[in-house]
């Protein structure tokens, strides 16, 4: 049997090398900063080129960085994510109260939470409340909370009373929050939960209300909101509550399917004295 | 010399040889850009139907005419290769500069190959200038706002495409035929009017001898109808037994209800959906799930069939094919005071929320990524996109355009109600759609019958909804597993905390975005576990 020559392996290696596939083809906007480069390149999902920019990183928002991006690195790995852990609880260890030590505890709850094969929500609620008892003014303490509460509303086996009591004290939690924009995700939250226990229609009204009022939703968020306030209010027997919610619907959707369906409910809505409080 | 080492000396030439050939064309092709001096866009789409490469010549002969140091060059890919080609372009560096995006151009091909275009998308079109829209921020001139995918890429934040079409669903008959053997009978507005033409028509057939089919039906066009009915049939049933407070219900939630015995697929509703559909698919010919787009439309313009149904972008196409008149009507769905199948609906469903489409991306590798977005603004301002219409007879994408007369008849009508599902579950995955896909033979053929479709139907759906709820939860864990990292970026880059700014603003975007999914994502696996042990799991 004649020897087969590796001719051709080796010819496609070398026009591997020199073809277009081998080099980076994604430049991003010129930065003098490599860390807000390495940043920027992350919020575009160029995850393989801001890992690059962290590499070589050695400050701790560098390091931060470098810990992050292993998260997502491909192909994912146990090894990495115990190796970004290992990242930020060095940077935690280092002793600074800052941004970074925030940031590094709230990554090591969501490796425990989401990122890992198997999750440990153990694990992951002890780091988001050791987050919420280290920083408890900080933006990410605020989401620990919530994210605490996310578990603990979906434990197997969680009783509709045992449900509606863990609601109503992270309601009060979520009303103690100095941001707006924590409470209006913790009230959602809330008011998804009590509409998956089926806990009747007062506990999500009163929950969806409070994230109005917080504001600063999404266009899609705000629109199933007020609809669903509208709905939620209008099944109470609230029915100018009800009706001042789907009108502000109909006033700022112009383009939702569900308008001819919001406006057969404000026609069904009896006329009522009841002012629409809150 | 060895016979052997001969042979690889002539193969190691031949290699060469295509190489330096292969060599000498990409240069060769690079030296072809820029040789008459002029900077040369170019753009691909997979649209082959007629009239839409015509009318995107004569733009781009028209932009050229006012840039006169540009060329823009027009790639039309057969839509069989076109994901593949795409794949292959962006991977090996020679993509054009612009790409149609939505087939191979998943989320992470868009984050990797495509540019983001904020910025663009808020500021105004300067192709406006001296229409109603000049002033206004790009988003707000394009009829949907540009929220709908894939010009927004909502796990990204950010938009990649600019659209300058959008397209409906539509019965198409032909007059001539129609004239034959119905006289001079309207268009049916109502459903039993509709069922009333396919009846003659079989008629007709019977008395002549003809074969006229009264619906040219494939696997791609028959679903557009038969799902539209089923729709129609279950919009109560989400309303009543599924849809939350939010009165709108997504696959998921569909496929959670069923499991948790909310329905089942003997409920009035959904059996009045079988029967509709079993109806309906046997007026098209037999064995129609096992042909493709073009075998209907041979049936249709070759004048064998009265009808089909499809979207508005075969219209130019088939009245440049055919030497009849077609005709454009709705889908004459039940109505509320049917009196069979009325009790299962609030009213038509409304179009209000069609998605723009026909979206252009730009890619990273274009050279010259300033003009080609300059070219998209072009094709996607008030006098342009016009032109557009006029030219290719698809719908417009931009605000305040007038479609030609022949277009009318394909804008969406907005009044209407929520749909409800069709057999694909609203999306739901492939693991369900699969299960109705195989037991579709069943309902449709003359042997079938409901009640054979559901039994081949109701033992497989559930483990096929639950694998498919499963597979969402994953995917959605995937999603929100890079938005941490998308977030804690955007907060370093804002400052974490402070005065309010553009990263800061995306930084709240993300994590309201990632709180939604991940609730959903726990309420769909706490939901399966209740079921799982209610089902003895």
């Amino acid at each position: 049997m004649p020897a087969r020559t590796p001719l051709l392996p080796a010819l496609f290696a070398s026009l591997l090398l020199v073809s277009p596939l081998g080099a980076s083809e994604t430049p991003a906007a010129a930065t003098t900063d490599p860390v807000a480069q390495a940043w920027r390149d992350a919020t575009l999902y160029l995850f393989k080129e801001s890992g690059q920019g962290f590499r070589e990183q050695t400050s701790r928002e560098g390091r931060l960085g470098r810990g992050t991006l292993l998260l997502v690195q491909q192909p994912k790995t146990e090894a990495n994510l115990n190796a970004a852990a290992r990242e930020f609880e060095s940077l935690i260890a280092e002793g600074a109260n800052d941004d970074v030590a925030a940031a590094s505890r709230y990554l090591l709850g969501r490796v425990a939470h989401v990122h890992r094969f198997q999750p440990d929500l153990g694990v992951a609620a002890q780091h988001y409340r050791a987050l919420v008892s280290e920083q408890p003014g900080h933006l990410l303490a605020d989401h620990a909370r919530i994210k605490l509460a996310l578990i603990e509303l979906h434990q197997p086996g969680l009783s509709p009373e045992r449900a509606a009591s863990l609601i109503d004290a992270f309601g009060e939690e979520a009303d103690a929050l100095a941001r707006a924009s924590s409470r209006r995700d913790f009230h959602l939250l809330l008011a998804a939960a009590a509409l998956h226990h089926r806990l009747g229609d007062e506990r999500p009204l009163r929950h969806y209300l409070a994230a109005d009022q917080a504001g600063g939703s999404s266009p899609t968020a705000r629109a199933n909101n007020l609809v669903a306030i509208g709905e939620l209010a209008s099944r109470v027997g609230r029915h100018e509550l009800a009706r001042e919610y789907f009108e502000r619907f109909l006033a700022e959707f112009q383009r939702d399917n569900r308008r001819a369906l919001v406006r057969s409910k404000i026609a069904a809505l009896p006329a009522s004295s009841t002012p629409a409080t809150r | 010399m060895k016979r052997e080492n001969f042979l690889n000396t002539v193969g190691l030439c031949l290699l060469a040889a295509c190489f330096l050939i292969a060599l000498f064309r990409v240069f060769g092709h690079k030296r072809a850009e820029v040789t008459d001096g002029r900077e040369v866009v170019r753009f691909a789409h997979w649209q082959l139907e007629g009239g839409l490469r015509t009318a995107f010549d004569q733009l781009a002969r028209d932009y050229e005419a006012l840039h006169p140091n540009v060329r823009v060059e027009q790639l039309a890919i057969p839509e069989r290769t076109y994901a593949q080609w795409v794949k292959t372009q962006l991977v090996g560096g020679t993509a054009p500069d612009i790409i149609q995006l939505g087939m191979g151009t998943d989320e992470e091909t868009i984050a990797r190959f495509f540019t983001p275009i904020g910025e663009t998308v808020a500021r105004p079109n300067p192709y406006n200038a001296g229409t109603p829209l000049e002033g206004t921020p790009l988003r707000d001139t394009i009829l949907d706002g540009m929220v709908s995918m894939p010009s927004y890429q909502p796990n990204l934040l950010e938009h990649y495409g600019i659209p300058v079409s959008m397209f409906t669903v539509r019965m198409y008959y032909n007059r001539e035929l129609w004239r034959l053997i119905l006289g001079d009978t309207p268009v049916p507005e109502t459903y039993d009017a509709f069922l009333e033409v396919l009846t003659r028509v079989e008629d007709y057939n019977r008395r002549t001898g003809r074969t006229v089919l009264p619906i040219a039906g494939s696997r791609v066009n028959a679903p557009m109808l038969i799902n539209a009915l089923v729709q129609n049939q279950t919009q109560r049933l989400v309303q009543d037994r599924i849809a939350g407070p939010t009165l709108r219900a997504f696959g998921t939630e569909i496929g959670l209800s069923l499991l948790r015995n909310d329905w089942n697929l003997e409920h009035p509703s959904f059996l009045d959906a079988l029967y509709i559909a079993r109806e309906t698919g046997l007026r098209m010919q037999p064995g129609f799930l096992q042909l493709g787009r073009e075998d209907a439309s041979f049936y249709f313009i070759q004048g064998r069939a009265l009808m089909i149904t499809t979207g508005s972008w075969d219209s130019p196409s088939f009245r440049a094919q055919v030497n009849f008149g077609i005709g454009v009507f709705p889908i004459p769905l039940p109505t509320p005071d049917h009196p069979r199948f009325g009790r299962n609906l609030f009213g038509r469903a409304s179009e209000a929320e069609t998605g723009t489409g026909l979206s252009f991306g730009v890619t990273r590798l274009s050279t010259r990524p300033d003009r080609a977005i300059d070219f998209l603004l072009y094709l996607a301002s008030h006098p342009h996109n016009t032109q557009f219409t006029q030219l290719s007879g698809w719908l417009p994408s931009v605000v305040g355009v007038e479609p030609p007369e022949e277009v009318v008849p394909f804008l969406p009508i907005p009044d209407g109600y929520v749909p409800g599902f069709d057999f694909n579950m609203a999306g739901l995955g492939a693991n369900s759609m699969r299960v109705m896909a195989n037991g579709a033979n069943r309902l449709y053929s003359p042997h079938g019958s409901v009640e054979s479709f559901l039994a081949a139907v109701t033992p497989a759906l559930p483990s096929a909804v639950e694998e498919d709820v499963r597979r969402n939860a994953r995917q959605l864990t995937l999603n929100v597993g890079r938005q941490d990292v998308a977030l804690i970026a955007y907060l370093a880059l804002g400052g974490w905390e402070g005065e309010p700014n553009e990263q800061l603003s995306r930084a709240d975007r993300v994590l309201e975005a990632q709180h939604a999914m991940e609730a959903l994502r726990a309420r769909n696996l706490a939901t399966l576990e209740q079921v799982g042990g209610s089902r003895g799991r």
